[in-house]
């Protein structure tokens, strides 16, 4: 259980890389120029907060959503990683890979520009108590170029009985 | 291990917060900045939530006024989500009363403040019990509702000793 939670939590934590922002055919469909990135950020913000948890935090998808929203040169706050999207990428897929029933649950999100603060539930499997993170990446044209996290061990019990979320 | 409980509950109560917000906010003019009394919650009904969160974060977090904060600006019915901390205001401000008096050099050096909708705002500061200790990292959301903080969230971790790269966790 211990030994799963580790890279679970990493996983999350790396999840908050940096870079990219939205899609470029979304990109040009909700903006008709975009030479202005003051206009443009409160714009996409929301799609990449958006886009990015579908892909990375419901789906799983690790290579389709960095490359798509995390910018290469992403800088990590998370201290077991290094800096960078494809380090991250190299270094989330083969988790992903030895822990199929590993699933994250995003519980809250708070988006005020720069920033995407992600409320996260990491576990190897339905049954595993997991760990709570908190994600937050900063966002800049449109791409994930930031991130740090904090994460935390749920423990079986509770002095209130609310629930970690 | 009977401190454990307390220093969890510190941190996690610990919403501290504010380093980039103050920094990318611009601030208000210094005359108008000294006006506001943070404890003052008389004009409560009419405050924003990311006043309320301001005035909250000025007392607790940057003036180590812990329980100020709290009596202040923390609902009575207030919903604890720390799994090492009681739900209520006031079984948490006595709580914090006796963490103020165990650890009076602590710092709660704050970051970043995000406030989102539906009265959501997340604090993301550095805990420490005393300046010469590495500390935690920590993030509290707290939701606010008719002038209150009513619901808190927390994750807490310690700074690890051996990081990969030099960008800090901050």
């Amino acid at each position: 259980m211990r030994a799963r939670l580790a890279p679970l939590v990493l996983a999350a934590a790396l999840a908050g890389c940096s870079d990219a922002g939205e899609p470029s055919a979304t990109r040009e469909n909700s903006q008709q120029t975009a030479t202005s990135r003051d206009d443009a950020a409160p714009g996409c913000i929301r799609q990449v907060a958006q886009g990015f948890k579908t892909l990375f935090y419901d789906q799983g998808r690790v290579r389709e959503a960095y490359e798509t929203y995390v910018a290469e040169g992403y800088r990590q706050h998370n201290l077991m990683a290094q800096d960078g999207r494809a380090a991250a990428i190299a270094f989330l897929e083969p988790i992903y890979a030895a822990n199929p029933q590993h699933r994250m649950t995003v519980h809250r999100m708070i988006v005020e520009d720069p920033y995407i603060v992600v409320h996260l539930h990491g576990q190897s499997s339905a049954d595993d108590l997991g760990a709570a993170a908190v994600d937050i990446l900063r966002v800049e044209n449109c791409r994930i170029v930031e991130h740090w996290d904090v994460t935390q061990a749920v423990p079986a019990t509770s002095v209130n009985g609310n629930g970690m979320f | 291990m009977r401190r454990a409980p307390l220093l969890r509950a510190a941190f996690a109560l610990l919403w501290c917060g504010a380093g980039p917000a103050l920094a990318q906010t611009p601030a208000p003019p210094a005359s108008t900045q000294a006006a506001v009394d943070p404890m003052d919650t008389s004009d409560r009904a009419s405050l924003s939530d990311r006043e309320v969160a301001e005035r909250f974060i000025e007392l607790f977090y940057n003036q180590n006024r812990l329980t100020d904060g709290f009596a202040a600006w923390v609902h009575p019915d207030y919903i604890q989500h720390d799994p090492n901390s009681p739900t209520g205001r006031d079984p948490v401000i006595a709580l914090l009363g006796r963490h103020m008096a165990a650890n009076p050099r602590m710092s709660h050096e704050v970051k970043r403040v995000i406030h989102g909708e539906d009265g959501l705002v997340a604090v993301h500061y550095h805990f420490r019990r005393a300046p010469e200790d590495r500390g935690s990292a920590v993030v509290n959301i707290f939701r606010i509702e008719h002038g209150y903080l009513v619901e808190h969230w927390d994750v807490i971790q310690p700074i690890p000793e051996n990081p990969q790269n030099e960008n800090t966790m901050f």
